[in-house]
């Protein structure tokens, strides 16, 4: 592992962010205007709903956080394939690991600083967050590792498939969160569902969630079912990851992306 | 050690409805230190054998040492390329692309590399300008100076000419030529005949996936052609019987002839002279690259 190559990527996706301003936008825009959409509702559902409103809001913060860590580390995987950048990278004896784990870097401390501040204000709100720091910082490392998960996986699966499945860095999250059953229990899902809400990364995430929320402790029982939701799809990304790799230099996929 | 070699190279790509053969038992060395010239028309493979050379594509069968070894980690960050159209991030600034790439290839003292490059391609004034606004000609620059920022061993360049204005290009040439007088091996692959010819100590001519030809261009040539045409301005139109005799055609005051060597022509020269012409102007039109293209993609 070279991780003058993981510096130097890193170095080089903030100065890319430093240079497109909009990018600088995109990240906060999304997750901000959310958590204050939510946490006015949070505001106003206390006289009807409190519970209801404060649920929302803390899924949403968890929400945020794991799209914030997964997409933002697949749009910079993109951006370097629109730019054809990719090549110049590879070829200049840089790893597939030490290629991804930069990203994963870069991106996760972005969503750690923008999720830190989104905590502060969902807390402003009446989320009981910093009350319960410990479990929160807790579970936000699981839904993390959920994150860099699906991020390796569908990073891989679009050098094996090609730059036109780049629309899944923005749109394969969304489904794994349905299917984690957000804002509700998963028994309101019919059975066979049930089975495929069992082993999505973020259930154990949202059942946690929903519980600081109501000010219900964390089972420790949950954490760890959460826990191994994830480090399972953390430990088949990464096979997942150099197939996609090795399948796209057979293919020539990696080759058209570069040029 | 030979910077390339590659042995048994074999490629076919799988599409719907067909099996494409690009690259069939392809085999080659290159020298060190020489400027190796690799020709073919369009979708013959020769940028599919530079993706193998770079690891970005591996072959079905066959073997690939770059610098002695497989391409991987430590091999790559020796070498470089630059190909026509070369990309980088559109927001990216010259002296940002070529500090990231400094630190990548572990450059040491990196601002005066990049600086010392920016003043060997003349791109100064727009290192500081975003990257998706330069001109063709602009972007090759900063592809060129990224290539030489390792100082590699090797450097393959893919159509590196391609699209360029003719003063750009000229310059683009001499300083490959001077690159490769300093000891960097180049790999060029090109559209331009007249490129290759005046680069190149060898060339290989490959076509629909297989090496036709490999060797100098100039045996190459004298292997196709054998022979080459002498047009000779006389002073005055020449009689018939000259003609015939030394079977020769003419037009006007022109005679052409076709030879094999060179002591044939001083012979026709002599007779010219005892038949009491003067000659007022000879050229020599020998085979070039060009025409040797053109005969290979006639014949298959």
């Amino acid at each position: 592992m070279n991780f003058n190559n993981i510096r130097a990527i890193i170095a080089n996706d903030i100065t890319t962010v430093i240079r497109v301003k909009w990018r600088f936008l995109e990240l906060t825009y999304f997750p901000l205007s959310s958590i204050l959409i939510w946490g006015l509702f949070a505001i106003q559902s206390r006289a009807y709903a409190a519970e209801a409103g404060l649920i929302v809001l803390v899924v949403n913060l968890f929400w945020s956080f794991s799209q914030l860590a997964q997409q933002q580390a697949n749009i910079l995987v993109m951006e370097d394939l629109w730019s054809f950048s990719i090549k110049h990278i590879l070829i200049a004896g840089v790893s597939e690991t030490e290629y991804i784990i930069a990203k994963l870097i870069t991106s996760t401390s972005a969503a750690i600083i923008i999720t830190s501040f989104l905590l502060l204000i969902a807390n402003a709100f009446g989320a009981p967050l910093l009350a319960n720091l410990g479990t929160v910082a807790a579970i936000a490392g699981i839904a993390l590792l959920g994150s860099v998960s699906l991020a390796i996986l569908i990073s891989g699966t679009i050098i094996m498939l090609g730059k036109e499945y780049g629309f899944l860095s923005w749109s394969m999250l969304q489904v794994f969160v349905f299917l984690s059953a957000p804002f509700f229990s998963p028994d309101i899902f019919p059975v066979p569902i049930r089975w495929i809400t069992e082993i999505m990364p973020f259930t154990y995430v949202f059942q946690s969630a929903r519980a600081i929320a109501t000010n219900v402790p964390v089972q420790n029982s949950t954490l760890l079912h959460a826990l191994s939701a994830v480090i399972a799809y953390f430990i088949f990304a990464w096979p997942y990851y150099y197939y996609s790799f090795r399948r796209a230099r057979k293919t020539g996929m990696l080759a058209k992306m570069s040029s | 050690m030979h910077p390339i070699v590659l042995k048994n190279i074999s490629k076919t790509f799988y599409t719907k409805n067909k099996e494409i053969h690009a690259l069939k038992n392809v085999n080659l060395e290159v020298e060190e230190g020489e400027m190796f010239g690799f020709l073919g028309p369009n979708g013959a493979g020769k940028t599919t054998l530079i993706n193998i050379m770079l690891n970005l594509l591996t072959p079905d069968t066959g073997s690939v040492q770059i610098l002695g070894k497989a391409p991987s980690g430590d091999v790559l960050k020796q070498i470089n390329v630059v190909a026509g159209g070369s990309m980088f991030h559109w927001a990216l600034r010259p002296s940002d692309i070529l500090k990231f790439y400094a630190q990548i290839y572990q450059v040491k003292n990196p601002l005066n590399r990049i600086q010392e490059l920016a003043s060997m391609f003349k791109m100064e004034h727009i290192l500081e300008r975003k990257f998706g606004y330069l001109s063709t000609g602009e972007k090759l620059r900063v592809a060129f100076a990224k290539s030489l920022l390792n100082e590699p061993k090797l450097l393959l360049m893919d159509e590196p000419t391609l699209g360029l204005d003719p003063d750009v290009a000229r310059h683009v040439r001499k300083e490959v030529q001077r690159l490769n007088q300093q000891g960097t091996t180049i790999l060029l692959t090109s559209h331009y005949m007249h490129e290759v010819e005046q680069l190149c100590n060898r060339i290989a001519f490959i076509y629909k996936g297989q090496i036709i030809d490999v060797g100098r261009v100039k045996d190459i040539t004298r292997k196709h052609f054998g022979t080459y045409d002498v047009f000779i301005l006389l002073d005055k139109a020449p009689s018939k019987m000259f003609l015939n005799a030394h079977k020769l055609d003419s037009r006007g005051k022109t005679i052409k002839a076709t030879y094999s060597d060179e002591d044939e022509l001083s012979k026709l020269l002599v007779c010219v002279h005892k038949a009491g012409y003067s000659v007022m102007d000879i050229t020599v039109k020998k085979p070039n690259l060009e025409d040797y293209f053109i005969k290979i993609l006639g014949q298959q």
